[in-house]
């Protein structure tokens, strides 16, 4: 079997940006389009999961998916017709103790983790979510926190475990046996072509200077936005107007309150400094 | 235990006579002729694993003879053999309902394959004189189109698994499968529905167990597929539309909305559901349904969908 390639974070810490610019570089120039949304689609999808592990997803409690999700990432792995790379939020490890985390090592290939300041997340979250950065801010420092927990009706996507943005951070990059290379979103920012044609040679594409540029060209994020405002974005949630926001390092500045921004360094503190992002 | 002191009733699903030893829902009662008994339901003892297994997941084993073995541990294990005979091995602690959801769910779909059946992974109903089906990935919204549906006055035929008769004389041919449906709680308030009266068949989810009689009507007699909608949603207003899918597209398509495809496949199906679903897509028109994914609207998709099968 191949291993699988996880584009893995947080949320709204860039994956959407990278996996635009990978639509590029593996499809080709001009290949990407918003509106049905991007390849590189979420990992814990309950139409693969339920066609894979033979059990409808809807009927199964958290704790029952949970424990299986190791043996669905193996089965992902070893069908030849899925894709080979994925996108997840996932955090590392499994919510609960004594169950397999559900990323096997030997299941993967590569894990590109990208990493933003969570100060930025924060606000970026609270758009994304439709809440207050406050909320944000305590879904972040909580570490039950879960994503696609449809509680109502049914998602198409299993409920994911985040746990706090620390544990999230940590959990990826200390997992032991893991060909992982971590990227920030700042640099992403600063040095595109360098981090990016980095993450995109560690995930085995062949790519030239040239069209790594033409690829960056095409996702830049101005055009990303004028894109969604003009085409749509399928994976844009409901009620919040537009994914791309604001596409900045630092827009927290103008935006989190001195009480919000010390609350994060407070409870992240630790982790930013070994990211950099607190001196 | 001796024969005498097992009690067991009859029910009907899917047209079949079922007898079980392990009671089944009252609205599966069988009411109809008498006919010999198609499948047993026994409660007993399940291997831990089946010997010859070629597919194993966490829930489900597949033997190279098609027989299976599902377990789901806080509900139970099931062995499901020759599409004839079900043994039930309940989990200390479970209740009927949750019993019942995988006996009426996946192990319906196994029978349904190894029945020689074609279950789509779809939800039914009778408009006009022929079954609609509406498919799609799971939270696509086919039970809560359906429901919609039927309270429109359209019989409900099936809810989640389809099971289709492909080698009939006249076409492809529906079998009604039971009459209840399972909707989520978001869709039962759209309906309007008080779920206060519903059970829920997992106690942790919101899914509740909708008998039809509550909105609507069920057919028992099987009926000709008629069109088969592929529901896609979609977030922007002013999108909806259904538009026809080419033969070869509309086969790749129903194949992969076979319900527990793989499974089928390790059982030894692959060629012969490749066929049934040429075989369904030469038959009925195959239309990708897409529209604005808003419990809101539920009854204007359903008169589009009234529309478009020539109602």
């Amino acid at each position: 079997m191949t291993g699988l390639s996880l584009l893995c974070s947080y949320p709204k810490s860039g994956n959407t940006w990278l996996r635009a610019v990978l639509v590029e570089i593996a499809g080709g120039d001009g290949s990407l389009q918003l509106r049905d949304g991007l390849p590189f689609r979420v990992l814990p999808a309950r139409r693969y999961f339920d066609d894979l592990m033979g059990a409808d997803s809807s009927d199964l409690t958290m704790a029952e998916t949970d424990a299986a999700r190791a043996a669905y990432c193996r089965a992902v792995a070893k069908s030849p017709d899925l894709p080979r790379i994925w996108k997840v939020h996932d955090c590392f490890h499994a919510p609960q103790p004594n169950t397999e985390p559900p990323f096997p090592p030997d299941a993967l290939a590569a894990v590109v983790y990208i990493v933003r300041d969570p100060r930025d997340v924060a606000v970026s979250f609270a758009h994304h979510l439709n809440k207050s950065v406050d909320e944000a801010i305590a879904k972040m420092a909580d570490e039950t926190t879960r994503m696609a927990l449809g509680r109502a009706g049914l998602r198409t996507q299993l409920p994911q475990h985040l746990s706090t943005w620390s544990d999230h951070v940590e959990s990826w990059l200390d997992a032991p046996g893991l060909n992982l290379h971590l990227m920030r979103y700042e640099d992403m920012i600063e040095h595109p072509a360098e981090v990016f044609g980095k993450a995109v040679r560690f995930l085995g594409f062949d790519c030239d200077d040239a069209k790594l540029g033409r690829a960056l060209a095409a996702c830049r994020f101005d055009v990303l936005q004028a894109r969604e405002a003009q085409e749509g974005f399928r994976e844009c949630p409901p009620d919040v107007g537009n994914f791309f926001r604001r596409g900045i390092a630092g827009g927290w500045r103008d935006s989190l309150t001195v009480e919000q921004e010390r609350c994060i360094v407070a409870q992240h503190g630790r982790v930013m400094r070994r990211l950099g992002y607190l001196p | 235990m001796s024969s005498s002191s097992v009690d067991f009733s009859d029910f009907r699903l899917c047209g079949w006579r079922v007898r079980s030893e392990l009671s089944l829902p009252e609205d599966l009662a069988w009411v109809g002729p008498e006919q010999p008994v198609d499948i047993d339901i026994r409660l007993g003892k399940v291997p831990d694993a089946l010997i010859d297994a070629v597919q194993v997941t966490p829930f489900l084993q597949v033997a190279g003879n098609g027989d299976c073995r599902l377990e789901v541990s806080a509900a139970g294990r099931y062995l499901v053999r020759q599409g004839r005979e079900v043994i039930v091995q309940p989990a200390p602690g479970a209740t009927s309902a949750e019993v019942h959801v995988f006996l009426l769910g996946t192990v319906f779909g196994l029978l349904c394959h190894q029945r020689g059946l074609f279950p789509l992974h779809a939800s039914c109903v009778r408009i006009g004189d022929g079954a609609v089906a509406f498919c799609g990935t799971s939270g696509a919204g086919k039970s809560t189109l359906a429901a919609s549906l039927v309270r429109r006055g359209h019989a409900l035929v099936s809810d989640d698994v389809t099971a289709i008769d492909i080698g009939a004389a006249r076409g492809p041919l529906v079998l009604p499968a039971m009459p209840r449906m399972r909707l989520w709680r978001d869709a039962l308030e759209a309906l309007a529905v008080p779920r206060e009266v519903l059970t829920r068949d997992r106690i942790e989810l919101e899914k509740y167990a909708l008998p039809v009689s509550g909105i609507g009507q069920f057919l028992a007699e099987p009926l000709p597929l008629r069109a088969i909608f592929l529901l896609r949603s979609e977030k922007a207003p002013g999108l909806d539309g259904a538009s026809l899918m080419p033969a070869m597209e509309a086969v790749a398509l129903l194949t992969g909305q076979i319900y527990r495809r793989r499974h089928a496949e390790a059982m030894g199906r692959r060629s012969e559901l490749f066929q049934g679903a040429a075989r369904i897509a030469s038959s009925v028109p195959v239309r990708r349904l897409t529209r604005q994914l808003d419990l809101g609207r539920l009854d204007e998709v359903a008169a589009m969908v009234e529309e478009l099968v020539g109602l």
